[in-house]
């Protein structure tokens, strides 16, 4: 409850501090509210809290929460220059502290109401800052390409959560849960309907294919600071809140509906990485590796049984942070519009912030001693422990291929360079590219969850 | 804890290296002399203890069943030496060139010796599986800053070359993983679980991993990867390359492929033998036919690899013995191979052996160190390439003798082309390019004569080097149970 609610809280302090003048303030008062979180997830990983029968504070939630506020945490440290104008500060940091407690409810959800609302929370606000640079073309297209596929999107979770009402009579998902073995009949097709529409929504939050249309125009059009912010924490959220309704109909979920999954995993694997290989435009290209990402943490979570929200909080942070790594140096090149030439020769230029994207780029790829091998490897082992080895073999053929892609840009940037752009990195923006690189090679040694 | 120093000291030194600037040449070669060093003490230790093995382990990822666990042997004694002996040698060939960034250079090959070292002592399949991987990673970049023409293409194909089969052995590893009682990737666990396969899974396993060795070595039809990375790799990566990484393939033959599937090796390894005859051979043609010296280079290393590996795949005691004083001494020549390249090539800008001849008559002694090196690689006796080939080429032998008699055509063949180079280098007339030629120097003179002092002295007298692994050989041929 109280994470929760620090967490709205931060995002009406922020609407309110126009006019108290405390601008300045917001950033820390920001990351304070997220390390506070944090702490109090921490403390909270073995206990039960529920919220009016609408949510629940359990290890679960904990786990997730922490994640979340670690990637939160360095998103609000690695882009705060995206806040710095003072016209707009407090509209951005309300919207982005909003959209967080928005991913708050969506991991401690119980009830599928709190689902819907979790899911709009977080989006509506993206909605908006996506196209939160006006005069750019692209970022409108952005921001109404978001706004109307998403929600065309929750539509169908609408109509999923009222056919698995139809079904079982309630919106709690342990009930849901405790009802699946025990339907006959039509209700049975109402349910497996009804799930099939609400994976088929979460499919498009978390972008992968044939529902993923959406992401290479919205990730290229938004603002990179936005971008970063989409592919980390609201793919984390979603994915979190996907593996909670999978867990509710763990064993009720039939063959050919289990098949589809697989076919979606199958699918977003090969095409995410198909595509990328071709990608000229980083940005672009980087959507496609977060698609690709989607398939592989989708494939973990369905094949694994138990300790899933493991593999899936351990996969999210270690991508989470490679990913905000490559998003910052991105950012740090060219502010929107990248090509991957624009990453030639930086070895040379800027030795720093090319080393951190061969550590992020390896990480993505999977190769050790980078923590992306150990996330890849759960996953893989998770779906050759349940059977699967066909989709092993499709991971692995999907790795190879997006080494392929994240070399591309290694190999660019080893080349030599014609300009050198001048800009040296902030202090700040060191630290930052340090502790992911640290992080990046840390969670090897140490693998938390 | 032993074994633990064993792999810091590498990793320290490449921290030190890469933060000592100008005397990142000094630091490096000074740690890597305390490494071989250290080895030495560690094969006294392993000697006075009646050649006990040396056990690490600590818990690493419990959840996952992994462990960090270190095991020394006298097999991996003999590798670890290999690496102690070689290392040295590299960074000194080195010395003299002059690389743009060199303490990036000297950092990145400490940093592959830590991972090969690793890759050596491993006692934990996932632990082997990330060593393994390690070590391709400064390999790779290696190439692609200081390598020549292009790198980009050729060092990206090697890279995923390598990584098709490492996904291959991985997938083989979490299979067999799955088949230990208590899911674990220890070592014995995994000798259990493969043996308790039936054999045509044992198959399978044996092609997953064996795919991941065949590429690295690499074996016939392969191989494609291999002549060109060397060719545009700088001298010290492609002696790296040649000199210890391949050795990670032959020495996971030992260690992770034939005790895991033993049955499924002498059920199906006819064909991994009868590819690596094969292997042989094409090696060899090609290197005859090969106008660049170079490329020469690479194709008979394709060529002695493949008689390693089928020495070793024939699983019995004089094939795998053979093949282990083989990678030692392949190990030791390829070096001077190599380092023959580089005086070369930086006197004359080319290694078109048509573009050069009659440099022995300016050099004599470059002529007759060459030559003593030519006799190692063409396996004369008295030299250590007699000892290595000698042993495989019986081992297989007892293994199947139709595939002894044409892996024994490779010593024939070797002296066609390792001949025909030195004729064409050494001897004839002195061609443009050779004009200002100049007399090598002291350095350079001084690394030839280890290289000559090894070839000699492991020839003549191999016996230390032979009973170091000895035992550990015939304790793993015996737990085989044909």
């Amino acid at each position: 409850m109280t994470e929760i609610i620090i967490l709205s809280l931060t995002g009406v302090a922020a609407l309110v501090s126009e006019f108290l003048n405390l601008r300045k303030m917001l950033l820390p008062m920001a990351i304070v509210a997220m390390l506070a979180v944090m702490l109090l997830s921490y403390t909270h990983l073995d206990t039960v809290e529920s919220v009016y029968g609408m949510a629940e504070l359990n290890p679960f939630s904990s786990k997730f929460l922490m994640v979340l506020c670690g990637l939160g945490i360095l998103w609000l440290w690695g882009f705060r220059r995206f806040f710095e104008d003072e016209k707009t500060t407090t509209d951005y940091f309300a919207l982005a502290m909003f959209s967080f407690a928005g991913a708050a409810c969506m991991v401690s959800y119980t009830n599928l109401a709190m689902l819907f609302l979790g899911v709009e929370i977080l989006s509506i606000p993206i909605y908006v800052l996506a196209g939160s640079n006006k005069t750019d073309v692209k970022g409108n297209e952005a921001s109404f390409k978001y706004f109307l596929l998403g929600a065309f999107s929750s539509c169908f979770l609408l109509l999923g959560i009222a056919l698995l009402y139809g079904a079982t009579g309630t919106f709690d998902l342990g009930e849901i849960s405790a009802k699946t073995a025990n339907l006959t009949g039509e209700n049975q097709a109402l349910l497996q309907v009804g799930f099939v529409l609400t994976v088929a929504a979460f499919a498009f939050k978390v972008a992968a294919a044939p529902f993923h249309f959406w992401a290479p125009d919205v990730y290229e059009g938004s603002p990179t600071p936005v971008t970063a912010y989409m592919v980390t924490v609201v793919k984390v959220a979603a994915f979190a809140a996907l593996l909670k309704f999978f867990q509710a109909f763990q064993g009720a979920i039939p063959q050919t509906v289990a098949w589809a999954v697989y076919g979606l995993c199958f699918l977003t694997l090969m095409f995410a990485n198909f595509v990328a290989a071709s990608q000229k435009n980083v940005k672009r290209l980087m959507a496609y590796s977060s698609i690709s990402h989607t398939g592989f943490m989708l494939m973990g979570i369905f094949c694994q049984d138990k300790g899933a929200e493991n593999l899936l909080a351990y996969y999210a942070l270690v991508y989470g942070i490679a990913s905000l790594t490559a998003f910052r140096v991105l950012w740090y090149l060219r502010n929107e519009v990248a090509d991957i030439q624009d990453f030639k020769g930086l070895l040379h230029t800027n030795q720093l912030a090319a080393v951190a994207v061969i550590m992020a780029m390896l990480s993505m790829a999977g190769i050790p001693p980078l923590a992306g091998f150990i996330a890849k490897y759960r996953v893989l082992a998770a779906a050759s422990a349940a059977g699967q080895g066909w989709l092993v073999v499709v991971g692995i053929l999907a790795s190879l291929l997006a080494i392929y892609y994240y070399f591309k840009i290694i190999i660019v940037m080893f080349e030599p360079s014609e300009t050198a752009p001048d800009r040296p990195l902030h202090l700040a923006d060191k630290v930052f590219l340090y502790v992911c690189c640290g992080l990046l090679i840390g969670l090897t040694v140490w693998p938390v969850v | 804890m032993l074994l633990l120093i064993l792999l810091l000291i590498p990793l320290l030194t490449a921290v030190l290296t890469y933060f000592s600037g100008n005397n990142a040449k000094h630091v490096a070669l000074g740690g890597s002399l305390l490494n071989g060093a250290f080895v030495l003490f560690l094969l006294y230790t392993y000697n006075t203890t009646r050649q006990e093995t040396i056990y690490f382990s600590m818990p690493w990822i419990p959840q996952l069943g992994v462990s960090f666990s270190l095991m020394l042997d006298g097999i991996s004694l003999m590798l670890t030496i290999l690496s102690a002996i070689v290392m040295p040698m590299i960074i000194y060939a080195s010395y003299n060139r002059d690389y743009p960034d060199r303490h990036v250079l000297y950092a990145l090959m400490m940093l592959m010796d830590f991972a090969m070292a690793g890759s050596f002592i491993a006692a934990d399949g996932f632990l082997f599986y990330i060593f393994w991987e390690i070590a391709l990673i400064p390999i790779y970049f290696i190439c692609l800053k200081w390598g020549g023409e292009g790198r980009q293409r050729i060092t990206l194909k090697f890279f995923l070359y390598t990584m098709v089969g490492s996904l291959f052995m991985l997938f083989a590893f979490i299979y067999l993983y799955q088949h230990t009682p208590d899911k674990t990737f220890a070592l014995q666990a995994m000798y259990e679980a493969g043996r308790s396969l039936p054999v045509t899974e044992q198959g399978l396993v044996f092609a997953g991993i064996f795919l991941a060795f065949a590429i690295k070595m690499p074996i016939f039809p392969l191989h494609t990867w291999q002549p060109e990375t060397y060719y545009i790799a700088p001298t010290p990566g492609a002696m790296l390359l040649s000199g210890i990484m391949l050795k990670m393939a032959t020495y996971g033959i030992i260690r992770w492929l034939i005790p895991v599937v033993p049955q499924g090796v002498a059920e199906y390894g006819i064909w991994a033998v009868g590819l690596s005859v094969v292997s042989i051979l094409y090696a060899s043609f090609i290197s005859i036919v090969q106008k660049d010296y170079k490329r020469l280079i690479a194709f008979a290393s394709i060529a002695h690899v493949g008689l390693i590996s089928a020495g070793l795949l024939s699983a019995n005691v004089q094939g795998v013995q053979g093949g282990l004083v083989e990678m030692l001494s392949h190990g030791i020549n390829t070096v001077g191979l190599f380092f023959v390249y580089d005086i070369i090539v930086t006197r004359t800008g080319t290694s078109d052996m048509d573009k050069l001849g009659g440099l022995r008559s300016i050099d004599p002694l470059l002529g007759f160190m060459f030559l003593i090196i030519v006799l190692s690689v063409v396996a004369l006796p008295f030299t250590n390439g007699f000892v290595g080939e000698f042993l495989l080429i019986i081992g297989l032998f007892q293994y199947n003798q139709v595939l002894g008699a044409l892996a024994g055509l490779s010593i024939v063949l070797g002296v066609v082309y390792m001949f025909r180079s030195f004729q064409k280098m050494m001897l004839g007339e002195v061609k443009d390019e050779a004009l200002n030629y100049k007399k090598q120097t002291r350095q350079e003179t001084l690394l030839l004569l280890v290289v000559c002092v090894f070839i000699v002295g492991l020839g003549v007298y191999p016996k230390p080097v032979l009973s170091i692994s000895e035992k550990s050989v015939m304790e793993l041929i015996q737990g085989l149970n044909f």
